[in-house]
């Protein structure tokens, strides 16, 4: 009697965890932790140095001397999440920003201050080498912690889509207490994302032999070559027809 | 820069391969016949990432020509000197790619972003392209350089791209004439499901090379490859 109790307890005990864990994992209006999607409509980086900082006053104020930061983004613009890995170098001391963070993207144009949109973690240096990262996934709507004039959060109405937009109208910054108005900061600039689309199987095989020697992978891209090896073979009769034509031109 | 007319985006037809197909003509009937059903058929997809679906909602201004074309900003101290010290520059535009170890020497097309957010690769499968959205040879960040492993009809401008190692040197010469030496420093092949955007095209505070083409299995039904090999180096000592 005593352990049906015990686990009937248990059972409930287990109910009221995960009903928990789901308030928890859904609050309103702010950004959430997700993983990572399995495709991104777009990507960009930024190359973050002391150089590029700027006041909101707009006047330029030299960030942390020697100081670099790399900010690459993914956005997947229809599911308005945005993945983040984030590397500062040559950082040093606490971070400090009104902000909930002092790791951001703000919407502002190179030499411009404008407000934060959002608020990413501040990277630490788990490794001890003096390199701070950062890495992950957010889903918006996002908030940043700070208000505008009018009283609303800088993030709220933001989304994603204005990056793919403009990505020259954002920048990453991120914020310390000894260079509160940015330790380093660079534009946000478009790079490709996903596969590069440079083949179309005319030596497939010989491709599939080449790769599966060079990188010692499973066998399934040999017998993946074989499978098309029909079609390789009239790829090859084209391929002698034409070095045919050439010799005779 | 915007690139040039000899850039296409993914999903378009390769000339090379058209022009095989064509040349194939009239010399051998039933060859001719099976080479063009596989120039309409293949020719079609390429090996486009998974990631790259036409279908997704095409980013505005997502065009080559909207973002500034160097990315990389004026000189600054490196992390090691506090001290203003021998600084990376922007670089300048690359004209011309050499691997001796594979016997290639070619002049470079430029190449943006297509509307899927992917790279744009070369119309012709013989050309080599670059992309002019991110670093250049003598500069901060990466120059990365493309071209096809193969047309629908056979080997491409890349094909031997996997026999290079470590060790071996690529020369890119810029539009000013500069010869600037790379080695390669790793090969790697990577699924292009994974592919490591940030690695291969993220900023980088040094001068860095990436060469990219095709490998893995070719699905002919979807057209693709499933893997790009892609090619790290950095400047020689």
């Amino acid at each position: 009697m005593t352990m049906k109790r015990s686990v009937r307890h248990l059972t409930i005990g287990g109910a009221a965890a995960a009903a928990a864990t789901l308030i928890v994992a859904a609050p309103a209006a702010a950004e959430t932790t997700v993983p990572e999607p399995s495709s991104f409509t777009s990507a960009f980086t930024v190359m973050a140095t002391p150089d590029q900082v700027i006041n909101n006053d707009g006047v330029a104020v030299a960030g942390e001397p020697g100081a670099t930061g790399t900010f690459d983004f993914r956005i997947n613009s229809d599911t308005e999440v945005i993945c983040y890995d984030i590397t500062l170098t040559g950082v040093t001391g606490d971070y400090q920003s009104p902000a909930k963070t002092a790791t951001h993207i703000h919407q502002a144009a190179a030499g411009q201050p404008g407000p934060p949109r959002i608020a990413f973690p501040n990277p630490t240096d788990a490794d001890g080498d003096g390199v701070r990262e950062a890495s992950g996934c957010l889903q918006g709507p996002f908030t940043t912690g700070v208000t505008n004039d009018a009283g609303a959060d800088t993030g709220t109405g933001f989304t994603l889509a204005q990056i793919e937009a403009n990505p020259a109208g954002f920048t990453g910054d991120s914020h310390t207490a000894s260079f509160a108005a940015g330790v380093v900061r660079g534009q946000l600039t478009q790079v490709p994302v996903g596969g590069v689309d440079t083949g179309a199987g005319g030596a497939a095989s010989a491709v599939a032999a080449g790769t599966s020697a060079s990188s010692g992978t499973d066998s399934g891209a040999l017998v993946g070559a074989a499978a098309v090896g029909g079609l390789v073979l009239v790829g090859a009769t084209g391929l002698v027809l034409r070095r045919r034509a050439a010799a005779r031109a | 820069m915007t690139p040039r007319a000899g850039a296409r985006r993914t999903g378009g037809p390769l000339r090379g391969a058209a022009r095989a197909a064509r040349l194939g003509g009239g010399r051998s009937g039933r060859g001719v016949a099976v080479g063009l059903g596989l120039a309409a058929v293949l020719v079609l997809t390429g090996c486009a990432s998974s990631e790259a679906d036409p279908a997704a909602s095409s980013p505005p201004g997502a065009a080559a020509s909207d973002a500034p074309s160097s990315p990389a900003p004026p000189a600054t101290p490196s992390p090691a000197a506090p001290a203003p010290a021998p600084a990376v520059g922007t670089g300048a535009e690359p004209a011309r790619v050499a691997v001796p170890a594979i016997e290639l020497d070619e002049p470079l097309i430029g190449l943006g972003i297509a509307s899927t957010g992917a790279m744009e690769v070369p119309d012709d499968a013989d050309e080599v392209g670059w992309f002019t959205g991110g670093g250049r040879p003598g500069g901060r960040g990466p120059t990365v350089i493309a071209a096809h492993v193969d047309s629908t009809s056979g080997p491409a401008v890349f094909f031997r791209l996997s026999e290079l190692v470590p060790g071996d040197e690529v020369t890119v010469t810029t539009v000013e004439g500069t010869a600037v030496r790379y080695v390669v420093d790793e090969v790697v092949d990577v699924p292009k499901a994974e592919f490591p955007t940030a690695r291969v095209f993220g900023a980088q505070p040094t001068d860095q090379l990436r060469l990219i083409t095709c490998g893995g299995v070719f699905d002919p039904g979807s057209g693709h490859y499933d893997q790009n090999r892609v090619v790290f180096a950095s400047p020689a000592a």
